[in-house]
Protein backbone atom coordinates (compact mmCIF):
# COMPACT_ATOMS: atom_id res chain seq x y z
CA UNK A 1 0.00 0.00 0.00
CA UNK A 2 1.30 3.41 -0.88
CA UNK A 3 0.63 6.24 1.53
CA UNK A 4 0.85 9.69 0.05
CA UNK A 5 1.61 12.56 2.37
CA UNK A 6 1.39 16.20 1.49
CA UNK A 7 4.78 17.93 1.33
CA UNK A 8 4.00 19.96 4.44
CA UNK A 9 2.97 16.87 6.43
CA UNK A 10 6.11 15.14 5.27
CA UNK A 11 8.19 18.14 6.33
CA UNK A 12 6.70 18.36 9.78
CA UNK A 13 6.29 14.70 10.72
CA UNK A 14 8.73 12.59 8.76
CA UNK A 15 11.58 14.46 7.21
CA UNK A 16 12.45 15.75 9.79
CA UNK A 17 10.14 14.38 12.51
CA UNK A 18 9.85 17.88 13.94
CA UNK A 19 6.36 17.59 15.49
CA UNK A 20 7.09 14.21 17.13
CA UNK A 21 10.26 15.70 18.57
CA UNK A 22 8.34 18.70 19.93
CA UNK A 23 5.73 16.38 21.46
CA UNK A 24 8.44 14.30 23.08
CA UNK A 25 10.06 17.48 24.32
CA UNK A 26 6.88 18.21 26.28
CA UNK A 27 8.00 15.51 28.70
CA UNK A 28 11.27 17.31 29.24
CA UNK A 29 11.00 19.69 32.17
CA UNK A 30 11.16 23.30 31.20
CA UNK A 31 11.19 22.86 27.41
CA UNK A 32 8.07 24.95 26.88
CA UNK A 33 9.07 27.60 29.42
CA UNK A 34 9.45 31.11 28.04
CA UNK A 35 13.05 31.29 29.17
CA UNK A 36 13.96 28.12 27.34
CA UNK A 37 12.10 29.08 24.17
CA UNK A 38 14.09 32.28 24.18
CA UNK A 39 17.33 30.35 24.56
CA UNK A 40 16.22 28.13 21.69
CA UNK A 41 15.36 31.13 19.52
CA UNK A 42 18.74 32.69 20.27
CA UNK A 43 20.70 29.57 19.48
CA UNK A 44 18.95 28.82 16.20
CA UNK A 45 19.04 32.39 14.94
CA UNK A 46 22.80 32.61 14.47
CA UNK A 47 22.94 29.08 13.09
CA UNK A 48 19.96 29.95 10.87
CA UNK A 49 21.93 32.55 8.92
CA UNK A 50 24.62 29.95 8.34
CA UNK A 51 22.14 27.25 7.33
CA UNK A 52 20.63 29.63 4.77
CA UNK A 53 24.07 30.21 3.23
CA UNK A 54 25.01 26.55 3.39
CA UNK A 55 21.74 25.56 1.69
CA UNK A 56 22.38 27.98 -1.17
CA UNK A 57 25.93 26.69 -1.63
CA UNK A 58 24.68 23.09 -1.58
CA UNK A 59 21.93 23.82 -4.11
CA UNK A 60 24.63 25.05 -6.48
CA UNK A 61 26.51 21.79 -5.96
CA UNK A 62 29.07 22.94 -3.40
CA UNK A 63 29.74 22.71 0.30
CA UNK A 64 31.19 25.12 2.86
CA UNK A 65 33.18 23.75 5.78
CA UNK A 66 34.61 27.16 6.61
CA UNK A 67 31.39 28.66 8.03
CA UNK A 68 32.30 28.14 11.70
CA UNK A 69 35.74 29.69 11.38
CA UNK A 70 34.33 32.56 9.33
CA UNK A 71 31.71 33.10 12.02
CA UNK A 72 34.44 33.49 14.64
CA UNK A 73 36.38 35.82 12.34
CA UNK A 74 33.23 37.88 11.71
CA UNK A 75 32.59 38.29 15.44
CA UNK A 76 36.16 39.29 16.17
CA UNK A 77 36.29 41.67 13.19
CA UNK A 78 33.08 43.37 14.27
CA UNK A 79 34.22 43.86 17.86
CA UNK A 80 37.62 45.14 16.78
CA UNK A 81 36.01 47.69 14.44
CA UNK A 82 33.38 48.71 16.99
CA UNK A 83 35.26 51.87 18.08
CA UNK A 84 34.63 53.24 14.56
CA UNK A 85 30.88 52.74 14.96
CA UNK A 86 28.44 49.94 14.51
CA UNK A 87 28.00 50.40 10.77
CA UNK A 88 31.72 50.10 9.96
CA UNK A 89 31.82 47.09 12.30
CA UNK A 90 29.00 45.36 10.47
CA UNK A 91 30.41 46.27 7.05
CA UNK A 92 33.84 45.06 8.11
CA UNK A 93 32.46 41.68 9.19
CA UNK A 94 30.43 41.31 5.99
CA UNK A 95 33.40 42.23 3.80
CA UNK A 96 35.75 39.88 5.67
CA UNK A 97 33.24 37.04 5.26
CA UNK A 98 32.69 37.93 1.62
CA UNK A 99 36.41 37.89 0.88
CA UNK A 100 36.83 34.51 2.52
CA UNK A 101 33.89 33.20 0.45
CA UNK A 102 35.43 34.70 -2.66
CA UNK A 103 38.66 32.82 -2.00
CA UNK A 104 36.81 29.53 -1.39
CA UNK A 105 34.77 30.04 -4.54
CA UNK A 106 37.87 30.85 -6.57
CA UNK A 107 39.61 27.69 -5.36
CA UNK A 108 36.55 25.63 -6.26
CA UNK A 109 35.92 27.13 -9.69
CA UNK A 110 39.15 28.38 -11.25
CA UNK A 111 41.43 25.77 -9.70
CA UNK A 112 38.80 23.00 -9.78
CA UNK A 113 39.51 21.92 -6.22
CA UNK A 114 36.94 19.74 -4.48
CA UNK A 115 34.72 22.00 -2.32
CA UNK A 116 35.37 19.95 0.82
CA UNK A 117 39.13 20.31 0.46
CA UNK A 118 39.02 23.96 -0.60
CA UNK A 119 36.79 25.06 2.25
CA UNK A 120 38.65 22.84 4.71
CA UNK A 121 41.79 24.76 3.82
CA UNK A 122 39.92 28.05 4.20
CA UNK A 123 38.52 26.88 7.53
CA UNK A 124 41.95 26.14 8.97
CA UNK A 125 43.48 29.31 7.52
CA UNK A 126 40.71 31.60 8.76
CA UNK A 127 40.65 29.97 12.19
CA UNK A 128 44.42 30.22 12.43
CA UNK A 129 44.42 33.88 11.41
CA UNK A 130 41.67 34.70 13.91
CA UNK A 131 43.47 32.91 16.75
CA UNK A 132 46.74 34.57 15.84
CA UNK A 133 45.22 38.05 15.69
CA UNK A 134 43.45 37.70 19.04
CA UNK A 135 46.27 35.74 20.65
CA UNK A 136 43.54 33.11 21.33
CA UNK A 137 41.78 35.47 23.78
CA UNK A 138 38.28 36.85 23.30
CA UNK A 139 38.15 40.50 22.33
CA UNK A 140 35.75 42.54 24.43
CA UNK A 141 33.50 45.21 23.01
CA UNK A 142 31.50 47.46 25.28
CA UNK A 143 29.26 49.47 23.00
CA UNK A 144 25.70 49.85 24.24
CA UNK A 145 24.09 49.78 20.78
CA UNK A 146 26.08 46.71 19.91
CA UNK A 147 25.17 44.87 23.11
CA UNK A 148 21.51 45.85 22.64
CA UNK A 149 21.61 44.09 19.27
CA UNK A 150 22.18 40.88 21.21
CA UNK A 151 18.95 41.39 23.17
CA UNK A 152 15.41 42.12 21.96
CA UNK A 153 12.08 41.63 23.66
CA UNK A 154 9.98 39.54 23.46
CA UNK A 155 11.83 38.01 20.51
CA UNK A 156 15.60 38.36 20.18
CA UNK A 157 16.60 40.74 17.38
CA UNK A 158 18.83 38.01 16.01
CA UNK A 159 15.79 35.79 15.57
CA UNK A 160 13.93 38.49 13.63
CA UNK A 161 17.01 39.06 11.48
CA UNK A 162 17.19 35.33 10.81
CA UNK A 163 13.56 35.27 9.68
CA UNK A 164 14.18 38.23 7.36
CA UNK A 165 17.29 36.56 5.91
CA UNK A 166 15.43 33.29 5.37
CA UNK A 167 12.62 35.13 3.57
CA UNK A 168 15.11 37.00 1.41
CA UNK A 169 16.93 33.77 0.59
CA UNK A 170 13.64 32.14 -0.32
CA UNK A 171 12.75 34.98 -2.68
CA UNK A 172 16.24 34.87 -4.18
CA UNK A 173 15.97 31.13 -4.85
CA UNK A 174 12.39 30.94 -6.09
CA UNK A 175 11.53 34.28 -7.56
CA UNK A 176 14.73 35.56 -9.09
CA UNK A 177 16.55 34.20 -12.15
CA UNK A 178 19.70 33.89 -10.03
CA UNK A 179 18.16 31.20 -7.83
CA UNK A 180 16.93 29.23 -10.78
CA UNK A 181 20.42 29.36 -12.26
CA UNK A 182 21.82 28.07 -8.96
CA UNK A 183 19.55 25.03 -9.17
CA UNK A 184 20.56 24.45 -12.80
CA UNK A 185 24.27 24.71 -11.99
CA UNK A 186 23.89 22.29 -9.09
CA UNK A 187 22.07 19.74 -11.21
CA UNK A 188 24.41 19.73 -14.20
CA UNK A 189 27.21 22.22 -14.38
CA UNK A 190 28.14 21.41 -17.96
CA UNK A 191 24.61 21.70 -19.21
CA UNK A 192 24.27 25.00 -17.39
CA UNK A 193 27.43 26.27 -19.04
CA UNK A 194 26.23 25.16 -22.48
CA UNK A 195 23.00 27.06 -21.86
CA UNK A 196 25.11 30.17 -21.45
CA UNK A 197 24.99 30.51 -17.67
CA UNK A 198 28.05 32.02 -16.00
CA UNK A 199 28.74 28.96 -13.87
CA UNK A 200 31.96 30.05 -12.16
CA UNK A 201 30.68 33.48 -11.33
CA UNK A 202 27.50 32.09 -9.85
CA UNK A 203 29.33 29.58 -7.68
CA UNK A 204 31.71 32.23 -6.39
CA UNK A 205 28.70 34.39 -5.52
CA UNK A 206 27.22 31.47 -3.56
CA UNK A 207 30.36 31.10 -1.47
CA UNK A 208 30.54 34.86 -0.93
CA UNK A 209 26.96 34.87 0.28
CA UNK A 210 27.69 31.99 2.62
CA UNK A 211 30.81 33.72 3.95
CA UNK A 212 29.05 37.05 4.48
CA UNK A 213 26.13 35.39 6.27
CA UNK A 214 28.46 33.38 8.51
CA UNK A 215 30.42 36.50 9.42
CA UNK A 216 27.22 38.36 10.19
CA UNK A 217 26.09 35.46 12.36
CA UNK A 218 29.41 35.90 14.19
CA UNK A 219 28.58 39.56 14.75
CA UNK A 220 25.20 38.69 16.25
CA UNK A 221 26.76 36.03 18.45
CA UNK A 222 29.40 38.49 19.65
CA UNK A 223 26.66 41.01 20.46
CA UNK A 224 24.83 38.39 22.53
CA UNK A 225 27.94 37.20 24.34
CA UNK A 226 29.43 40.66 24.71
CA UNK A 227 32.75 39.41 23.32
CA UNK A 228 34.23 38.38 20.00
CA UNK A 229 35.54 34.90 20.65
CA UNK A 230 38.06 33.31 18.28
CA UNK A 231 37.06 29.79 19.28
CA UNK A 232 33.30 29.75 18.61
CA UNK A 233 31.70 27.76 15.82
CA UNK A 234 33.81 24.65 15.94
CA UNK A 235 30.76 22.42 15.50
CA UNK A 236 28.88 24.86 13.27
CA UNK A 237 29.72 23.34 9.86
CA UNK A 238 28.42 19.99 11.06
CA UNK A 239 25.20 21.23 12.62
CA UNK A 240 24.56 23.47 9.62
CA UNK A 241 25.21 20.62 7.19
CA UNK A 242 22.94 18.32 9.20
CA UNK A 243 20.16 20.92 9.16
CA UNK A 244 20.54 21.54 5.42
CA UNK A 245 20.62 17.82 4.60
CA UNK A 246 17.60 17.10 6.81
CA UNK A 247 15.87 19.96 5.05
CA UNK A 248 16.25 18.29 1.66
CA UNK A 249 19.54 19.62 0.35
CA UNK A 250 21.79 17.06 -1.31
CA UNK A 251 25.51 16.56 -1.56
CA UNK A 252 24.99 16.04 -5.29
CA UNK A 253 23.57 19.55 -5.67
CA UNK A 254 20.46 20.82 -7.38
CA UNK A 255 18.16 20.04 -4.47
CA UNK A 256 17.05 21.80 -1.33
CA UNK A 257 14.90 24.68 -0.20
CA UNK A 258 14.82 27.37 2.44
CA UNK A 259 11.56 26.08 3.94
CA UNK A 260 13.19 22.67 4.29
CA UNK A 261 16.32 24.20 5.76
CA UNK A 262 14.21 26.07 8.32
CA UNK A 263 12.57 22.80 9.42
CA UNK A 264 15.96 21.09 9.55
CA UNK A 265 17.31 23.97 11.61
CA UNK A 266 14.41 23.76 14.07
CA UNK A 267 14.86 20.00 14.35
CA UNK A 268 18.58 20.15 15.05
CA UNK A 269 18.13 23.16 17.33
CA UNK A 270 15.42 21.44 19.36
CA UNK A 271 17.46 18.26 19.56
CA UNK A 272 20.46 20.09 20.99
CA UNK A 273 18.23 22.11 23.29
CA UNK A 274 16.55 18.99 24.68
CA UNK A 275 19.92 17.36 25.23
CA UNK A 276 21.04 20.46 27.13
CA UNK A 277 17.93 20.39 29.29
CA UNK A 278 18.50 16.72 30.03
CA UNK A 279 22.05 17.48 31.00
CA UNK A 280 23.59 15.34 28.28
CA UNK A 281 27.36 16.00 28.36
CA UNK A 282 28.65 17.87 25.33
CA UNK A 283 30.76 14.92 24.13
CA UNK A 284 27.65 12.82 23.81
CA UNK A 285 25.91 15.71 22.09
CA UNK A 286 28.69 15.76 19.55
CA UNK A 287 28.36 12.05 19.06
CA UNK A 288 24.64 12.50 18.47
CA UNK A 289 25.06 15.25 15.87
CA UNK A 290 27.91 13.33 14.25
CA UNK A 291 25.79 10.17 14.20
CA UNK A 292 22.88 12.09 12.70
CA UNK A 293 25.12 13.49 9.97
CA UNK A 294 26.57 10.02 9.37
CA UNK A 295 23.08 8.54 9.02
CA UNK A 296 22.05 11.30 6.62
CA UNK A 297 25.07 10.76 4.42
CA UNK A 298 24.53 7.00 4.39
CA UNK A 299 20.88 7.45 3.43
CA UNK A 300 21.88 9.87 0.71
CA UNK A 301 24.45 7.40 -0.59
CA UNK A 302 21.86 4.62 -0.71
CA UNK A 303 19.41 6.89 -2.51
CA UNK A 304 22.07 7.81 -4.99
CA UNK A 305 22.69 4.15 -5.78
CA UNK A 306 18.99 3.39 -5.99
CA UNK A 307 18.35 6.26 -8.37
CA UNK A 308 21.01 6.46 -11.07
CA UNK A 309 21.06 9.86 -12.67
CA UNK B 1 35.30 33.76 -46.92
CA UNK B 2 32.10 33.17 -48.81
CA UNK B 3 30.00 36.12 -49.95
CA UNK B 4 26.70 36.45 -48.11
CA UNK B 5 27.58 33.81 -45.59
CA UNK B 6 25.95 33.93 -42.17
CA UNK B 7 28.98 32.45 -40.55
CA UNK B 8 32.51 31.62 -41.68
CA UNK B 9 34.99 29.50 -39.82
CA UNK B 10 38.50 30.21 -41.06
CA UNK B 11 41.49 28.01 -40.27
CA UNK B 12 40.02 26.76 -37.00
CA UNK B 13 42.32 24.60 -34.90
CA UNK B 14 41.74 23.15 -31.46
CA UNK B 15 44.28 21.58 -29.19
CA UNK B 16 43.36 19.71 -26.00
CA UNK B 17 46.64 19.13 -24.19
CA UNK B 18 48.63 17.05 -26.65
CA UNK B 19 45.66 16.14 -28.79
CA UNK B 20 44.96 18.12 -31.95
CA UNK B 21 41.20 17.78 -32.31
CA UNK B 22 40.94 20.21 -35.25
CA UNK B 23 43.72 20.98 -37.68
CA UNK B 24 42.64 24.04 -39.60
CA UNK B 25 39.02 23.80 -40.70
CA UNK B 26 37.25 26.24 -43.03
CA UNK B 27 33.48 26.17 -43.19
CA UNK B 28 30.69 28.55 -44.18
CA UNK B 29 26.96 28.46 -43.79
CA UNK B 30 24.67 30.72 -45.82
CA UNK B 31 21.13 31.78 -44.93
CA UNK B 32 18.57 29.13 -45.79
CA UNK B 33 21.24 26.51 -46.31
CA UNK B 34 21.55 23.17 -44.57
CA UNK B 35 25.17 22.13 -44.24
CA UNK B 36 25.75 18.65 -42.92
CA UNK B 37 28.90 17.80 -41.02
CA UNK B 38 29.68 14.09 -41.17
CA UNK B 39 32.53 11.91 -40.03
CA UNK B 40 33.49 9.16 -37.65
CA UNK B 41 33.31 9.45 -33.88
CA UNK B 42 36.27 11.54 -32.83
CA UNK B 43 36.62 13.22 -36.22
CA UNK B 44 36.06 16.59 -34.52
CA UNK B 45 32.44 17.27 -35.43
CA UNK B 46 31.23 18.07 -31.94
CA UNK B 47 34.34 20.07 -31.13
CA UNK B 48 33.73 22.23 -34.19
CA UNK B 49 30.08 22.66 -33.22
CA UNK B 50 31.00 23.64 -29.67
CA UNK B 51 33.52 26.21 -30.89
CA UNK B 52 30.85 27.76 -33.08
CA UNK B 53 28.35 27.77 -30.21
CA UNK B 54 30.83 29.40 -27.84
CA UNK B 55 31.40 26.53 -25.39
CA UNK B 56 35.15 26.95 -25.79
CA UNK B 57 37.33 29.16 -27.99
CA UNK B 58 39.43 27.82 -30.88
CA UNK B 59 43.20 27.51 -30.34
CA UNK B 60 43.69 29.50 -33.51
CA UNK B 61 41.63 30.63 -36.46
CA UNK B 62 38.74 33.00 -36.80
CA UNK B 63 34.97 32.95 -36.49
CA UNK B 64 33.22 35.54 -38.63
CA UNK B 65 29.56 36.44 -38.38
CA UNK B 66 28.25 38.40 -41.36
CA UNK B 67 31.88 38.84 -42.45
CA UNK B 68 33.03 40.42 -39.17
CA UNK B 69 35.42 38.58 -36.84
CA UNK B 70 33.92 37.75 -33.47
CA UNK B 71 35.18 36.14 -30.27
CA UNK B 72 32.84 34.10 -28.09
CA UNK B 73 33.68 33.68 -24.42
CA UNK B 74 30.50 31.73 -23.64
CA UNK B 75 27.43 30.35 -25.37
CA UNK B 76 25.55 33.47 -24.33
CA UNK B 77 27.89 35.45 -26.61
CA UNK B 78 27.00 33.21 -29.54
CA UNK B 79 23.32 33.71 -28.72
CA UNK B 80 23.81 37.46 -29.07
CA UNK B 81 24.68 36.77 -32.73
CA UNK B 82 21.54 34.62 -33.08
CA UNK B 83 23.51 31.38 -33.09
CA UNK B 84 21.55 28.71 -31.25
CA UNK B 85 22.58 25.14 -30.54
CA UNK B 86 20.79 21.89 -29.88
CA UNK B 87 23.43 19.83 -28.11
CA UNK B 88 23.71 16.10 -28.38
CA UNK B 89 23.40 15.93 -24.59
CA UNK B 90 20.46 18.38 -24.82
CA UNK B 91 21.96 20.43 -21.95
CA UNK B 92 18.87 20.34 -19.78
CA UNK B 93 18.75 20.82 -16.01
CA UNK B 94 17.02 17.63 -14.88
CA UNK B 95 15.70 19.11 -11.65
CA UNK B 96 13.85 21.98 -13.34
CA UNK B 97 10.58 21.80 -15.25
CA UNK B 98 10.11 22.43 -18.96
CA UNK B 99 9.36 26.17 -18.80
CA UNK B 100 12.38 26.73 -16.53
CA UNK B 101 14.64 24.90 -18.98
CA UNK B 102 13.02 26.61 -21.93
CA UNK B 103 13.84 30.07 -20.57
CA UNK B 104 17.05 29.14 -18.73
CA UNK B 105 19.45 32.08 -18.93
CA UNK B 106 16.87 34.45 -20.46
CA UNK B 107 14.02 34.34 -18.01
CA UNK B 108 11.05 36.64 -18.41
CA UNK B 109 10.74 39.01 -15.48
CA UNK B 110 8.04 41.14 -13.99
CA UNK B 111 8.55 44.87 -13.61
CA UNK B 112 10.25 44.30 -10.26
CA UNK B 113 12.76 41.79 -11.56
CA UNK B 114 11.00 38.68 -10.29
CA UNK B 115 10.45 35.59 -12.40
CA UNK B 116 7.28 35.85 -14.44
CA UNK B 117 6.46 32.17 -14.04
CA UNK B 118 2.95 32.38 -15.42
CA UNK B 119 3.96 34.01 -18.66
CA UNK B 120 6.94 31.68 -19.11
CA UNK B 121 4.72 28.62 -18.59
CA UNK B 122 2.22 29.92 -21.14
CA UNK B 123 4.83 30.71 -23.79
CA UNK B 124 6.70 27.45 -23.27
CA UNK B 125 3.48 25.48 -23.47
CA UNK B 126 2.58 27.12 -26.74
CA UNK B 127 6.03 26.60 -28.25
CA UNK B 128 6.14 22.96 -27.19
CA UNK B 129 2.62 22.30 -28.46
CA UNK B 130 3.78 23.59 -31.85
CA UNK B 131 6.30 20.75 -31.98
CA UNK B 132 4.20 18.09 -30.30
CA UNK B 133 0.49 18.76 -29.67
CA UNK B 134 0.34 15.94 -27.09
CA UNK B 135 3.03 17.46 -24.94
CA UNK B 136 1.00 19.43 -22.40
CA UNK B 137 2.09 18.16 -18.99
CA UNK B 138 5.13 20.40 -18.91
CA UNK B 139 5.36 21.59 -15.33
CA UNK B 140 7.29 18.73 -13.79
CA UNK B 141 11.04 18.06 -13.56
CA UNK B 142 12.35 17.08 -16.97
CA UNK B 143 14.06 14.01 -15.49
CA UNK B 144 10.57 12.49 -15.42
CA UNK B 145 10.06 13.06 -19.15
CA UNK B 146 10.61 10.80 -22.15
CA UNK B 147 13.55 11.16 -24.51
CA UNK B 148 11.32 12.66 -27.18
CA UNK B 149 9.85 15.21 -24.81
CA UNK B 150 13.28 16.23 -23.57
CA UNK B 151 14.44 16.60 -27.16
CA UNK B 152 11.39 18.72 -27.89
CA UNK B 153 12.35 21.12 -25.09
CA UNK B 154 15.90 21.46 -26.41
CA UNK B 155 14.66 22.06 -29.96
CA UNK B 156 11.86 24.42 -28.96
CA UNK B 157 14.10 26.69 -26.93
CA UNK B 158 16.67 26.87 -29.71
CA UNK B 159 14.19 28.05 -32.33
CA UNK B 160 11.89 30.15 -30.16
CA UNK B 161 14.22 33.08 -29.79
CA UNK B 162 15.93 35.06 -32.51
CA UNK B 163 17.87 32.49 -34.52
CA UNK B 164 19.83 32.83 -37.76
CA UNK B 165 22.15 29.90 -37.47
CA UNK B 166 20.98 26.71 -35.82
CA UNK B 167 23.55 24.09 -34.88
CA UNK B 168 22.05 20.65 -34.43
CA UNK B 169 24.36 18.05 -32.91
CA UNK B 170 22.91 14.59 -33.59
CA UNK B 171 19.35 15.85 -33.24
CA UNK B 172 17.76 12.50 -33.98
CA UNK B 173 20.12 10.15 -32.13
CA UNK B 174 17.67 9.53 -29.29
CA UNK B 175 14.49 9.52 -31.36
CA UNK B 176 12.21 6.94 -32.94
CA UNK B 177 11.36 6.95 -36.67
CA UNK B 178 8.24 9.07 -36.30
CA UNK B 179 9.98 11.74 -34.25
CA UNK B 180 12.98 11.66 -36.60
CA UNK B 181 10.66 12.42 -39.50
CA UNK B 182 9.24 15.33 -37.52
CA UNK B 183 12.70 16.78 -37.02
CA UNK B 184 13.24 16.43 -40.78
CA UNK B 185 10.08 18.42 -41.44
CA UNK B 186 11.20 21.03 -38.97
CA UNK B 187 14.57 21.42 -40.69
CA UNK B 188 12.83 22.01 -44.02
CA UNK B 189 10.51 24.56 -42.45
CA UNK B 190 13.39 26.47 -40.84
CA UNK B 191 15.36 26.44 -44.08
CA UNK B 192 12.37 27.92 -45.87
CA UNK B 193 12.43 30.75 -43.31
CA UNK B 194 16.01 31.56 -44.31
CA UNK B 195 17.67 30.08 -41.25
CA UNK B 196 21.07 28.51 -41.80
CA UNK B 197 21.50 25.07 -40.30
CA UNK B 198 24.64 23.17 -39.41
CA UNK B 199 23.54 19.58 -39.04
CA UNK B 200 25.83 17.06 -37.41
CA UNK B 201 24.81 13.48 -37.96
CA UNK B 202 25.91 9.90 -38.26
CA UNK B 203 23.00 9.01 -40.44
CA UNK B 204 24.18 9.40 -44.03
CA UNK B 205 20.74 8.71 -45.49
CA UNK B 206 19.19 11.41 -43.33
CA UNK B 207 21.91 13.80 -44.31
CA UNK B 208 21.43 13.16 -48.04
CA UNK B 209 17.73 13.79 -47.68
CA UNK B 210 17.99 17.00 -45.65
CA UNK B 211 21.23 18.77 -46.48
CA UNK B 212 22.23 21.05 -49.33
CA UNK B 213 25.94 20.52 -48.79
CA UNK B 214 27.81 17.74 -47.07
CA UNK B 215 31.14 18.38 -45.43
CA UNK B 216 33.30 15.45 -44.34
CA UNK B 217 35.65 15.63 -41.37
CA UNK B 218 38.33 13.06 -40.68
CA UNK B 219 40.90 13.25 -37.89
CA UNK B 220 40.25 16.94 -37.41
CA UNK B 221 40.64 17.83 -41.09
CA UNK B 222 38.18 18.67 -43.82
CA UNK B 223 38.51 15.89 -46.36
CA UNK B 224 35.61 16.53 -48.63
CA UNK B 225 32.72 18.76 -49.57
CA UNK B 226 29.85 17.43 -51.65
CA UNK B 227 26.62 18.82 -53.03
CA UNK B 228 23.87 16.63 -51.68
CA UNK B 229 21.93 16.39 -54.92
CA UNK B 230 25.01 15.36 -56.94
CA UNK B 231 26.20 12.59 -54.68
CA UNK B 232 25.05 9.34 -53.19
CA UNK B 233 25.37 7.27 -50.06
CA UNK B 234 28.33 5.25 -51.33
CA UNK B 235 30.37 8.30 -52.18
CA UNK B 236 29.76 9.94 -48.80
CA UNK B 237 30.51 6.76 -46.85
CA UNK B 238 33.64 6.22 -48.92
CA UNK B 239 34.81 9.71 -48.08
CA UNK B 240 34.08 9.27 -44.37
CA UNK B 241 36.11 6.07 -44.30
CA UNK B 242 38.98 6.76 -46.67
CA UNK B 243 39.06 10.51 -46.38
CA UNK B 244 40.56 12.12 -49.44
CA UNK B 245 42.18 15.46 -48.94
CA UNK B 246 41.15 18.49 -50.97
CA UNK B 247 43.63 20.60 -52.89
CA UNK B 248 43.59 24.39 -52.76
CA UNK B 249 40.81 24.69 -55.36
CA UNK B 250 38.51 22.41 -53.43
CA UNK B 251 38.94 19.58 -55.92
CA UNK B 252 39.65 16.04 -54.84
CA UNK B 253 43.26 15.01 -55.37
Amino acid sequence: MQVTLSPLTLRLFVKPPLIPLLLLATFVDGFWSLGNLRTLAESISTDGLIVAGMTIVMIAGGFDLSVGAVMAMGGVTAVVLLPFGIVPAALGALIAGGISGFLSGTLVTRLRINPFIATLAMMVMVRGATLAYTDTRPVVGLDDTFLALGQGDPLPYAFLIMIVVMLAAHVLLYHRPWGRHAYAVGADERAAQMTGLKVNRLKIECYMLSGALAAFAGLLLAARLGTGSPIVGEMTPLTAAAAALIGGASLRGGEGSIMGALCGLLFVGCLINVMNLLGVPSYYQRMTIGGLLFALVVVEGLLQRARPR
Amino acid sequence: MTDGALVDLVGITKQFGGVRALKGVDLSVRPGEVVALVGHNGAGKSVLAQILSGVFPPSSGEIRVGGKPVAFTSPSDARLYAIETIYQTLALADNLDAPANFFLGRELRTRFGFLDKKKMAEEAKKALADLNPNFTDIERPVRQMSGGQRQAIAIARAIHFQVQLLIMDEPTAALGPHETAQVGELIKRLRAQGIGILLISHDVRDVLRLADRIVVLKNGELVGALTAKDTNEDEVVDMIIRGRKLDANGAVK
